[in-house]
Protein backbone atom coordinates (compact mmCIF):
# COMPACT_ATOMS: atom_id res chain seq x y z
CA UNK A 1 0.00 0.00 0.00
CA UNK A 2 1.14 3.26 -1.18
CA UNK A 3 1.37 5.92 2.08
CA UNK A 4 1.32 9.34 2.01
CA UNK A 5 1.03 11.96 4.50
CA UNK A 6 -1.40 14.52 4.30
CA UNK A 7 -2.39 17.98 5.92
CA UNK A 8 -6.02 19.27 6.59
CA UNK A 9 -7.09 21.30 3.15
CA UNK A 10 -4.40 18.96 1.15
CA UNK A 11 -5.59 16.83 -1.27
CA UNK A 12 -4.25 13.96 -3.88
CA UNK A 13 -5.14 12.57 -6.68
CA UNK A 14 -6.02 8.93 -7.85
CA UNK A 15 -5.89 8.98 -11.34
CA UNK A 16 -6.89 12.07 -13.68
CA UNK A 17 -10.53 12.80 -12.22
CA UNK A 18 -10.79 11.57 -8.63
CA UNK A 19 -9.52 13.77 -6.33
CA UNK A 20 -9.35 13.43 -2.31
CA UNK A 21 -9.10 16.23 0.02
CA UNK A 22 -8.52 15.96 3.77
CA UNK A 23 -10.95 18.50 4.60
CA UNK A 24 -11.32 18.41 8.93
CA UNK A 25 -8.90 16.11 11.49
CA UNK A 26 -10.91 16.20 14.89
CA UNK A 27 -9.06 13.54 17.21
CA UNK A 28 -9.55 9.98 15.89
CA UNK A 29 -11.99 11.36 13.28
CA UNK A 30 -10.72 12.29 9.89
CA UNK A 31 -13.21 14.05 7.40
CA UNK A 32 -12.39 13.05 3.89
CA UNK A 33 -13.87 15.00 0.77
CA UNK A 34 -13.92 13.13 -2.90
CA UNK A 35 -14.64 14.51 -5.85
CA UNK A 36 -14.87 11.56 -8.54
CA UNK A 37 -16.85 11.45 -11.64
CA UNK A 38 -20.56 10.48 -11.27
CA UNK A 39 -19.71 6.94 -12.92
CA UNK A 40 -17.69 5.90 -10.06
CA UNK A 41 -20.03 4.73 -6.82
CA UNK A 42 -18.20 5.07 -3.56
CA UNK A 43 -19.06 3.42 -0.42
CA UNK A 44 -17.66 2.66 3.00
CA UNK A 45 -15.09 -0.35 3.09
CA UNK A 46 -17.48 -2.13 5.88
CA UNK A 47 -20.74 -1.50 4.49
CA UNK A 48 -19.55 -3.15 0.91
CA UNK A 49 -17.53 -5.96 3.74
CA UNK A 50 -20.83 -7.22 5.21
CA UNK A 51 -22.60 -7.17 1.77
CA UNK A 52 -19.88 -9.46 0.40
CA UNK A 53 -19.83 -11.65 3.45
CA UNK A 54 -23.65 -12.04 3.30
CA UNK A 55 -23.92 -12.83 -0.47
CA UNK A 56 -20.86 -15.94 0.51
CA UNK A 57 -23.10 -16.55 3.54
CA UNK A 58 -26.37 -17.08 1.21
CA UNK A 59 -25.05 -18.90 -1.34
CA UNK A 60 -23.95 -21.61 1.24
CA UNK A 61 -27.12 -22.15 2.50
CA UNK A 62 -28.60 -22.04 -0.78
CA UNK A 63 -28.79 -26.34 -0.45
CA UNK A 64 -31.21 -25.85 2.91
CA UNK A 65 -34.51 -27.21 1.62
CA UNK A 66 -36.94 -24.23 0.51
CA UNK A 67 -40.48 -26.12 0.54
CA UNK A 68 -40.98 -24.79 4.52
CA UNK A 69 -40.07 -21.44 3.11
CA UNK A 70 -42.91 -21.49 0.60
CA UNK A 71 -45.12 -23.06 2.36
CA UNK A 72 -44.88 -20.63 5.35
CA UNK A 73 -44.58 -17.87 2.28
CA UNK A 74 -47.44 -18.57 0.47
CA UNK A 75 -47.67 -17.66 -3.19
CA UNK A 76 -48.64 -13.88 -2.53
CA UNK A 77 -46.15 -13.17 0.44
CA UNK A 78 -45.99 -13.80 4.16
CA UNK A 79 -48.56 -14.38 6.77
CA UNK A 80 -49.23 -10.92 9.09
CA UNK B 1 -28.30 -17.90 -35.52
CA UNK B 2 -26.09 -19.28 -32.97
CA UNK B 3 -27.48 -16.99 -30.57
CA UNK B 4 -30.75 -18.32 -30.41
CA UNK B 5 -28.97 -21.79 -29.88
CA UNK B 6 -30.56 -23.77 -26.73
CA UNK B 7 -28.29 -24.38 -24.13
CA UNK B 8 -29.41 -25.65 -20.71
CA UNK B 9 -28.41 -25.19 -16.88
CA UNK B 10 -29.65 -27.37 -14.45
CA UNK B 11 -31.98 -29.05 -16.89
CA UNK B 12 -33.74 -25.25 -17.75
CA UNK B 13 -32.96 -24.60 -20.98
CA UNK B 14 -31.93 -21.17 -22.17
CA UNK B 15 -30.58 -18.80 -25.08
CA UNK B 16 -28.04 -16.18 -25.02
CA UNK B 17 -30.86 -13.47 -25.22
CA UNK B 18 -31.98 -14.77 -21.22
CA UNK B 19 -28.97 -14.04 -20.10
CA UNK B 20 -28.64 -11.53 -17.17
CA UNK B 21 -24.86 -9.51 -17.50
CA UNK B 22 -24.00 -8.30 -14.35
CA UNK B 23 -20.82 -6.51 -15.34
CA UNK B 24 -19.08 -6.43 -12.20
CA UNK B 25 -20.37 -9.50 -10.51
CA UNK B 26 -21.44 -9.13 -7.28
CA UNK B 27 -19.55 -8.23 -3.98
CA UNK B 28 -17.57 -11.84 -3.04
CA UNK B 29 -18.02 -13.21 -6.56
CA UNK B 30 -16.63 -10.17 -8.67
CA UNK B 31 -15.78 -13.23 -11.37
CA UNK B 32 -18.99 -14.44 -12.67
CA UNK B 33 -20.85 -11.81 -14.85
CA UNK B 34 -23.83 -14.09 -16.81
CA UNK B 35 -26.77 -15.51 -14.87
CA UNK B 36 -29.94 -16.71 -15.54
CA UNK B 37 -32.83 -15.77 -13.52
CA UNK B 38 -35.31 -18.54 -13.36
CA UNK B 39 -39.05 -18.87 -12.02
CA UNK B 40 -39.72 -22.49 -10.57
CA UNK B 41 -43.31 -22.30 -10.41
CA UNK B 42 -42.98 -24.61 -7.08
CA UNK B 43 -40.87 -21.64 -5.33
CA UNK B 44 -43.47 -18.97 -5.98
CA UNK B 45 -42.63 -16.06 -5.11
CA UNK B 46 -39.09 -16.87 -4.72
CA UNK B 47 -36.60 -17.16 -7.98
CA UNK B 48 -33.40 -18.19 -8.60
CA UNK B 49 -30.50 -16.10 -9.77
CA UNK B 50 -27.88 -19.00 -11.52
CA UNK B 51 -24.78 -18.37 -11.96
CA UNK B 52 -23.83 -19.57 -16.05
CA UNK B 53 -19.66 -19.42 -15.62
CA UNK B 54 -19.98 -21.39 -12.36
CA UNK B 55 -23.29 -23.84 -11.90
CA UNK B 56 -22.34 -24.60 -8.00
CA UNK B 57 -23.44 -20.82 -7.55
CA UNK B 58 -27.20 -19.73 -7.14
CA UNK B 59 -29.26 -17.01 -5.13
CA UNK B 60 -32.13 -17.25 -4.17
CA UNK B 61 -34.24 -13.90 -4.32
CA UNK B 62 -37.81 -12.59 -3.88
CA UNK B 63 -39.42 -9.23 -4.19
CA UNK B 64 -38.94 -7.03 -1.16
CA UNK B 65 -42.39 -4.90 -1.62
CA UNK B 66 -43.99 -8.36 -1.04
CA UNK B 67 -43.62 -8.10 2.64
CA UNK B 68 -42.09 -4.71 3.07
CA UNK B 69 -44.49 -2.49 0.80
CA UNK B 70 -43.09 0.84 2.06
CA UNK B 71 -39.01 -0.44 1.08
CA UNK B 72 -38.00 2.59 -0.59
CA UNK B 73 -34.16 2.17 -1.30
CA UNK B 74 -32.17 5.10 -2.08
CA UNK B 75 -29.85 4.31 -4.59
CA UNK B 76 -27.19 6.20 -5.82
CA UNK B 77 -27.57 7.76 -9.44
CA UNK B 78 -24.42 6.34 -10.86
CA UNK B 79 -25.58 2.98 -9.42
CA UNK B 80 -28.77 2.85 -11.94
CA UNK B 81 -26.62 4.45 -14.43
CA UNK B 82 -24.86 1.49 -14.56
CA UNK B 83 -27.45 -0.79 -15.58
CA UNK B 84 -28.61 1.90 -18.00
CA UNK B 85 -32.15 2.42 -16.87
CA UNK B 86 -34.12 5.06 -18.49
CA UNK B 87 -37.62 3.51 -17.84
CA UNK B 88 -38.84 2.77 -14.16
CA UNK B 89 -40.87 -0.13 -16.06
CA UNK B 90 -37.60 -2.02 -16.74
CA UNK B 91 -36.33 -2.10 -13.51
CA UNK B 92 -37.03 -5.17 -11.28
CA UNK B 93 -35.84 -5.25 -7.75
CA UNK B 94 -35.02 -8.18 -5.69
CA UNK B 95 -33.56 -9.00 -2.49
CA UNK B 96 -31.24 -11.99 -1.70
CA UNK B 97 -32.54 -14.76 0.81
CA UNK B 98 -30.14 -16.46 3.47
CA UNK B 99 -31.74 -19.34 3.85
CA UNK B 100 -32.06 -21.09 7.63
CA UNK B 101 -33.16 -24.54 8.27
CA UNK B 102 -36.20 -22.96 10.50
CA UNK B 103 -37.24 -21.12 7.62
CA UNK B 104 -38.85 -18.55 9.92
CA UNK B 105 -35.70 -17.62 10.71
CA UNK B 106 -34.56 -17.08 6.74
CA UNK B 107 -33.43 -13.77 6.65
CA UNK B 108 -33.44 -10.80 3.35
CA UNK B 109 -30.42 -8.78 2.86
CA UNK B 110 -32.35 -5.25 2.41
CA UNK B 111 -28.84 -3.33 2.46
CA UNK B 112 -27.68 -5.27 -0.57
CA UNK B 113 -30.72 -5.28 -3.28
CA UNK B 114 -30.50 -7.04 -7.03
CA UNK B 115 -31.72 -4.52 -9.53
CA UNK B 116 -32.29 -6.01 -13.25
CA UNK B 117 -33.12 -3.64 -16.19
CA UNK B 118 -35.49 -6.73 -17.67
CA UNK B 119 -35.31 -4.79 -21.19
CA UNK B 120 -31.82 -5.11 -21.86
CA UNK B 121 -30.81 -7.87 -19.13
CA UNK B 122 -28.26 -5.64 -16.86
CA UNK B 123 -28.07 -6.58 -13.42
CA UNK B 124 -26.18 -5.47 -10.24
CA UNK B 125 -26.33 -5.57 -6.50
CA UNK B 126 -26.79 -2.22 -5.17
CA UNK B 127 -25.20 -1.03 -1.81
CA UNK B 128 -27.21 1.00 -0.06
CA UNK B 129 -25.47 3.02 2.86
CA UNK B 130 -29.02 3.27 4.67
CA UNK B 131 -29.01 2.58 8.46
CA UNK B 132 -33.26 2.06 8.08
CA UNK B 133 -32.13 -1.41 6.10
CA UNK B 134 -29.93 -4.65 7.47
CA UNK B 135 -28.21 -7.31 5.99
CA UNK B 136 -30.34 -10.11 7.52
CA UNK B 137 -33.70 -8.52 8.12
CA UNK B 138 -36.32 -11.67 8.84
CA UNK B 139 -39.40 -11.69 6.29
CA UNK B 140 -41.78 -12.58 8.96
CA UNK B 141 -43.00 -11.75 12.36
CA UNK B 142 -42.03 -14.15 15.03
CA UNK B 143 -45.36 -14.19 16.32
CA UNK B 144 -47.37 -14.63 12.94
CA UNK B 145 -49.65 -17.32 12.78
CA UNK B 146 -48.52 -20.92 11.03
Amino acid sequence: MLVLTRKPGESLRIGDDVRITVVEIDGSNIKIGIDAPRSVAIYREEVYQKIKEENQAAVAKTEVDINSLTQLFGKKGPPR
Amino acid sequence: MSELQKKTLHGIEYTDQDIVRFENGVPGFEGLKNFLLTMNPEHEPFVWLYSIDNPQIRFLMVNPLLFRPDYAPQMQKEQLNEIRIERKEDLFLFVIVTLNPNPRLSTVNMAGPIIINMALKLGKQAILDDARYSIRERMMGEDSAC
